[in-house]
């Protein structure tokens, strides 16, 4: 366990990035997974998200708890809401981030005790007229130490 | 008023801190038999009975540590190991807190699912507590 109190929030990201990365495949399509907000334009993406947490640990170590969230952007449907390009997007990475019940993503100087799939949402909006994004954002709570 | 960090109580059994508590718990307590009587003035009236101690505790479990793990606080209950000095303070070395002969009376582990597992326990004095 770790007895100096350190952030994980960029351990973490890279954790998730790690697996994703260059493998979310879909019929041949290699889509992107970004840490931050792309630069460039691109219309069917995956970002890894906003991540809460606090402390949950013991009076020995530190132990964080809380949540992290997988965002699939999709763009790619001027003037429509089909969301089967997100939705295979989002089952790609999730059969990526949880190859098991107990499965656990690797970090780089700290151990992951769980991964676990919670809510999950989705959000249409009209970005300009005609032009709607799908965001399809699942949540997953973990702890580490 | 100096108050004191509940983090910083904890369990030692002999040198070993009781390893990854959250929280730790020392009761004492005497029985008060009744001593009323019609002489009482109809105010309820007792004599000190029996006085016990015990400690408990709960944490995440974890197998591995310097000190006393909760594995082996199991393994001292199914060896029937004798019972230890136990210290209620702030550190093995300190000038305060209390001690006394203690059994590890119960032990137990859970495994929620998706979660952090955790132990709890609790150690019952064997005679009487002191102040350190």
């Amino acid at each position: 366990m770790s007895a100096t109190h350190l952030h994980i929030h960029q351990a973490l990201t890279q954790a998730i990035y790690t697996v994703l990365n260059k493998k979310v495949v879909i019929s041949g399509v290699t889509y992107p997974v970004y840490k931050e907000l792309p630069t460039v334009p691109i219309t069917t993406y995956v970002r890894i998200g906003n991540i809460i947490d606090s402390d949950n640990g013991t009076k020995d170590d530190f132990v964080y708890a809380g949540s992290v969230n997988i965002n699939v952007v999709d763009e790619s449907h001027p003037g429509q809401t089909d969301k089967t390009i997100a939705y295979s997007v989002m089952n790609k990475v999730r059969s990526l981030l949880k190859t098991s019940r107990s499965n656990v993503i690797t970090m780089t100087g700290f151990t992951m005790i769980h991964f676990t799939p919670d809510v999950s949402n989705e959000i249409i909006e009209e970005v300009k007229k005609g032009f709607a994004k799908i965001q399809l954002i699942d949540t997953y709570r973990f702890n580490i130490e | 008023m100096a108050k004191v960090n509940g983090t910083v109580m904890t369990i030692y059994s002999g040198a070993d801190v009781i390893m990854w508590t959250k929280n730790c718990t020392l009761n004492v307590e005497q029985d008060l038999p009744d001593g009323t009587t019609k002489d009482s003035l109809g105010w309820e009236e007792h004599i000190n009975g029996v006085r016990r101690w015990s400690i408990d505790f709960d944490g995440a479990f974890d197998v591995s540590g310097s000190g006393m793990t909760p594995n082996e606080l199991i393994a001292i209950i199914i060896a029937r190991t004798a019972d230890a000095t136990v210290k209620f303070g702030t550190s093995a070395a300190a000038a305060t807190g209390w001690t006394g002969l203690a059994t590890v009376k119960n032990m137990s582990i859970s495994g929620a699912m998706e979660d952090v597992a955790t132990f709890s326990g609790s150690l019952t004095g064997n005679g009487a507590i002191t102040a350190i």
